[in-house]
């Protein structure tokens, strides 16, 4: 039965694919993947059922700069095959349904995709490719076929691993009309990079211009069809310096933006002297002299960073796995996930919700670069997904490849894109120093800690020392010191700021967007010093040529 | 010590000269401003050193690459890499010394410490860049030559031991700026030629890769010394190569290369010559698709002339590079062989980076001035098959004190002694029809229904250090059986001719007539440079073949997209 609902199901996407025009790459996609499907098939192994192709055509230029000279000026161009994906079985159970090492690798022989759009040239490629890709996966779907019937129970008493079934997307989006203009970029990172020329003490610094441009093709055999443009802009403007012991120092911060459009030029080298300027004064900040355990009041993209950390970054993450426990051979993997146990559990303080928002594309006056259509799978995410509502694991975000038999594949297989985390109550910004104090005091500390992401780099943001007498601040070098949050340092917020911002945090297309509270009140975080990292002071024999 | 010698770079970078002119260069002008500084800055430190030089090899070039007809790369890079030496101590001694014998002597001095300089000409970033380099390469000297001196300092007589660094003139040279990248090739015209040179192996299907890559260069080459050194040269180079393997009946995937250089694109050979070569290559695989295997062997053999000159590289041209004999972990293979016989007497060897061509071939082993600026000079290493010298950099040996210009390395790594155009000559030899006779008489004697004969080749390795048993790896790529019987030849796969060097130049029995050039890139210590061998083909008595380890594919199970279009 199961057969037949996939042939027709393919007839019909085939039926609109002839109703749509399609450029050489996806046509070349297109008809590569039918006569695989249609053909592939060796003597004693079963055919795929599923084939997926993504094709990623990009633009890069690097343009770095030092002291108000070009280091690099580079375009390439490349066209690389992001996924080729073939599925043998059928949904339920197929060649990734056992097996924790999934890679299927293509590369046996493998003949480079075309530049030019060679309907040919990129047929053959994608032909050799799957025929490797089908080699592996159809073997293993007999490996796995045995070894269930050695199990000798029913598939669904075994782990194992299905394949979501989800709606074809046929999503074309145009490519915005982008100017590009390659000599004035590379004038004004070497302008930003002269600025530090102002200052002897920076050691070494680096303005580093990315600018990608492409479109990501994905044909499917389930009648996918996808054009999506992928574009980011990322300067980095950096700068080190020794600090007293020896010890280099550094900061940096970072401007994105989907389009090649930078920032104004006054206002990126006022930046990058503030950056130098700021650098150079926490050579003689005090650094932290002791362990701290007790409240931190994170502010800005301090904040933003805390809540993409306790979200992503730690043991319960809301990403799901795929891992599954294996049937023979070694334990070590343990399986399943960890976060995956906790859906429906508390798993943060009560009152915070998390939602997966990937389609929003702006927030105020900041462009939401983690905002996407459609995940690298094909599938079209809700407009909005709550993953965590008033604390309670609600779902992760997952793939294609489901693990328990109540997932459900909801387009955030790569990623939420853009989160939204809000609380159901706020306090005005101003006031969570007052709160912060009030902790502190608590808990008998001479003084509380404040993050914020300063006013020049956001690479370590700046501490200050709150004391508890008289508010007084005393900004700290961060450059021994760790923060330590954990799991348990979310289920202990005190109190966020009701007002709300947005920042992207991430690099190129690993950006995750958050609009979040502008402030992160935690009752219990530990900071850990570190003996001081003193490389052995490097003496210069001869002066620097800029101090002459 | 592995020393790979590829023949996938077989077209050679030359280097084209300029007339010598008035100088008028702002990078050169930086450089040697903040040398001088330092120069005269570190006069003020305790332990001044003796020596510094900066080395640049500002490099603009472009790579375009096509499979089966479709172009997959095309992209330019432009770097200007740096390489610094502060050197404390004196001549004799210094921080290059080996403090312990055996440890760290292998390569004195050696440093890869690498850095881009800024590509604009902006004084103030270039010389901080400088500054910066200097002072880290001061440090480490330092630091060396304090371990240096303590190593001394417990020995309780000082061992006579040749110097650390010999001195040399300091040469001054310069070429005007040569020309731009984009003056050297048209982009759109050189994507069109690749992509139909590769198209050629479109419709068999059991050539599973055929690639065609073409690399153009542009470098020019700064070096300047506390000495007075200052040496600016260009160079140009093109190199194209063309890979293809086909799939025998046993699933082996079996490579043939050619490849082309040439300094400039007017200089390579013709659409019409290529692609009858391509032509070639192509009914070559078709009969490489069922050669039989070949099984070891040893007995009787005939190396034509681009096969002797890799194995010349390899077993001989190796054993000579200077610094290589001052290491005790090196086999020292000829160290104590000098003025004595080590070659059959009609044979010759020298190495000469002053020559740009042998017949109609562009040699790339050709430099003006090499990476310590010292002038290139032809160097000959045997004579009537004594041995008379070696390939000397300014790490000298006893009896060896100068360099002879052959301090080589690639961009940002310090050079040691490197062979250039490596040229074989005999003053007694055979035709080709003589070397075959020679060869099955040979066979018949030893009783054997064949001989080989090793056509062509695409690079070897070998090992001379005192670790590993110090035997060569040649890579044949076409290779016959000559049978006994007057049969036809017979071409064969999966052959791999090895040996160990002295076994094998005694077995060295007489010399073609006729030189051919192998063109390619020796990768060694101080990374891959350009060299050519010059050889004649060779008759040799007795040679050992090891089976080439194979890379099986399975056929795919559907034609490829064109063939079926084509049905």
């Amino acid at each position: 039965m199961r057969a037949i609902l996939l042939f027709l199901f393919v007839l019909i996407a085939g039926e609109t694919f002839a109703q749509e025009k399609l450029n050489t790459v996806q046509q070349a996609m297109r008809d590569e993947m039918e006569r695989n499907l249609k053909e592939l098939k060796t003597e004693g192994f079963d055919k795929p059922f599923f084939i997926n192709y993504t094709i990623q055509d990009e633009t890069l230029y690097h343009i770095r700069a030092t002291l108000g000279a070009l280091t690099q000026s580079q375009e390439s161009k490349a066209r690389s095959a992001l996924s080729l994906r073939m599925l043998v079985g059928d949904y339920e159970f197929n060649d990734e349904s056992l097996d924790n090492n999934l890679f299927s690798p293509p590369q046996a022989n493998a003949i480079g995709l075309p530049l030019d759009d060679d309907y040919l040239g990129i047929r053959r490629s994608l032909w050799i490719s799957t025929d490797n890709v089908y080699r592996n996966a159809s073997r293993q779907f007999a490996k796995n076929k045995e070894m269930v019937k050695e199990q000798g129970k029913p598939l669904a008493e075994l782990p194992h691993r299905t394949f979501a079934k989800v709606s074809p997307s046929k999503i074309h989006i145009e490519s915005p009309e982008v100017k590009f203009d390659k000599a004035a970029t590379e004038e004004y990172v070497r302008k930003v990079s002269g600025v530090f020329g102002e200052f002897k003490e920076i050691e070494s610094s680096d303005v580093a211009f990315v600018y990608s441009n492409g479109i990501r093709y994905l044909v499917n055999s389930e009648g996918s069809i996808n054009r999506i443009p992928v574009s980011y802009m990322r300067l980095v403007v950096s700068c080190r310096l020794r600090g007293r012991s020896g010890e280099m120092l550094m900061d940096n911060f970072t401007r994105y933006a989907i389009t090649p459009e930078l920032p104004a030029i006054d206002k990126t080298i006022e930046d990058a002297r503030t950056l130098a300027k700021n650098l150079i004064a926490s050579v003689s900040l005090a650094k932290l002299d002791e362990e701290y355990n007790g409240p931190i009041l994170f502010e800005g993209k301090e904040a933003a960073s805390t809540f993409y950390m306790g979200l992503f970054m730690l043991e319960t993450s809301l990403f799901s796995s795929n891992d599954i426990a294996p049937l023979k051979g070694s334990r070590y993997n343990p399986g399943a996930s960890v976060s995956e146990p906790k859906i429906g559990k508390q798993i943060f303080m009560k009152g915070m919700t998390v939602k997966a928002i990937p389609k929003t594309k702006k927030f105020s006056d900041v462009q939401l670069l983690g905002s996407f259509e459609v995940d690298g799978e094909g599938v079209v995410p809700a407009d909005e997904t709550v993953l965590v509502e008033s604390g309670v694991l609600k779902q992760l975000c997952n793939d294609r490849t489901l693990t328990k038999s109540d997932q459900v594949a909801n387009g955030l297989g790569d990623g939420p894109g853009v989160v939204s985390v809000s609380f159901d109550k706020g306090a005005p910004l101003a006031s969570m120093k007052a709160k912060l104090i009030e902790q502190a005091k608590k808990e008998g500390l001479e003084y509380a800690i404040r993050v914020t992401s300063g006013s020049g780099g956001t690479y370590q943001g700046q501490m200050y020392k709150v004391y508890v007498t008289d508010g007084r601040e005393e900004p700290i070098s961060m450059e021994n010191a760790s923060t330590g949050l954990e799991q348990r340092s979310f289920r202990k917020i005190l109190e966020t700021s009701n007002e709300v911002a947005a920042y992207n945090i991430g690099s190129g297309e690993a950006v995750t967007s958050i609009i979040c509270p502008q402030a992160l009140l935690i009752e219990e975080v530990n900071i850990r010093i570190f003996g001081d990292r003193t490389s052995e002071k490097e003496e210069d024999y001869v002066p620097s040529p800029l101090k002459k | 010590m592995i020393k790979p010698l590829l023949i996938l770079a077989l077209a050679l970078c030359c280097t084209v000269t300029y007339a010598q002119t008035a100088r008028n260069d702002k990078f050169l002008d930086i450089l040697e401003r903040e040398l001088n500084r330092e120069v005269t800055e570190f006069q003020k430190v305790s332990q001044i050193p003796y020596f510094i030089d900066y080395r640049v090899n500002d490099e603009e070039s472009a790579v375009i690459s096509a499979s089966f007809g479709s172009l997959t790369q095309s992209y330019s890079v432009r770097d200007r890499a740096l390489n610094v030496h502060v050197r404390v101590g004196d001549y004799t001694i210094d921080n290059t010394h080996p403090a312990e014998p055996g440890v760290d002597d292998f390569m004195p001095g050696f440093s890869m410490s690498e850095t881009s300089l800024p590509l604009d000409d902006n004084e103030d970033a270039i010389s901080v860049a400088l500054w910066r380099a200097t002072q880290a390469e001061y440090r480490s000297s330092l630091e060396q030559f304090k371990s240096v001196k303590n190593a001394l300092a417990v020995k309780k007589k000082a061992e006579k031991v040749p110097a650390d660094f010999s001195k040399e003139n300091a040469e001054k040279y310069y070429e005007a700026p040569g020309p731009t990248l984009s003056g050297l090739f048209k982009k759109e015209e050189w994507e069109k030629k690749v992509r139909q040179y590769s198209g050629l192996f479109l419709g068999d299907a059991s050539i599973v890769n055929a690639d065609v890559t073409i690399s153009f260069s542009v470098e020019r080459r700064y070096y300047v010394s506390s000495e007075g050194a200052s040496v600016v040269q260009n160079s140009t180079s093109i190199y194209l190569y063309v890979i293809a393997g086909v799939r025998a009946t046993d699933g082996d995937i079996v490579p043939l290369h050619q490849s082309y250089y040439a300094p400039t694109t007017a200089e390579l050979p013709g659409d019409a010559t290529i692609e009858n070569d391509i032509k070639t290559m192509i009914v070559t695989l078709q009969k490489l698709k069922t050669a039989p295997l070949a099984d070891a062997y040893t007995g009787p053999a005939m190396l034509d002339g681009s096969v002797a000159g890799v194995f010349f590289h390899e077993i001989f041209g190796h054993r000579v590079e200077g610094h290589r004999l001052k290491s005790i972990t090196d086999g020292q293979t000829f160290k104590s062989k000098v003025d004595e016989k080590i070659l059959p007497e009609s044979i010759s060897v020298y190495c000469d980076p002053t020559v740009n061509k042998f017949a109609n071939t562009f040699l790339n082993g050709i430099y003006q001035y090499d990476d310590e600026g010292v002038k290139a000079q032809r160097v000959n290493i045997v004579e009537k098959g004594i041995l008379k010298n070696f390939l000397m950099s300014r790490s000298p040996l006893e009896n060896f004190t100068r360099s002879n210009g052959h301090g080589r390395a690639t961009a940002g790594i310090s050079p040691v002694s490197r062979q250039s155009n490596l040229f074989v000559e005999a003053a007694k030899t055979k035709t080709t029809a003589e070397l075959r006779q020679m060869l099955i008489k040979e066979c018949q004697r030893q009783k054997k229904k064949y001989g080989y004969f090793f056509k062509s080749v695409v690079g070897g390795f070998t090992f001379t250090d005192r670790y590993t048993p110090n035997a060569f790896n040649i890579f044949p790529t076409e290779v016959y059986r000559v049978y006994v019987d007057g049969r036809p030849d017979e071409l064969v796969r999966g052959v791999d001719l090895i040996g160990t060097p002295l076994a094998m130049f005694a077995e060295i029995a007489a010399v073609g007539d006729t030189h051919q050039v192998f063109t390619g890139f020796c990768g060694a210590e101080s990374g891959y440079v350009p060299v050519s061998a010059i050889s004649p083909a060779l008759f040799v008595r007795r040679i050992e073949t090891q089976k080439k380890a194979q890379t099986k594919v399975e056929e795919t199970v559907l034609t490829a997209p064109l063939l079926q279009q084509n049905k």
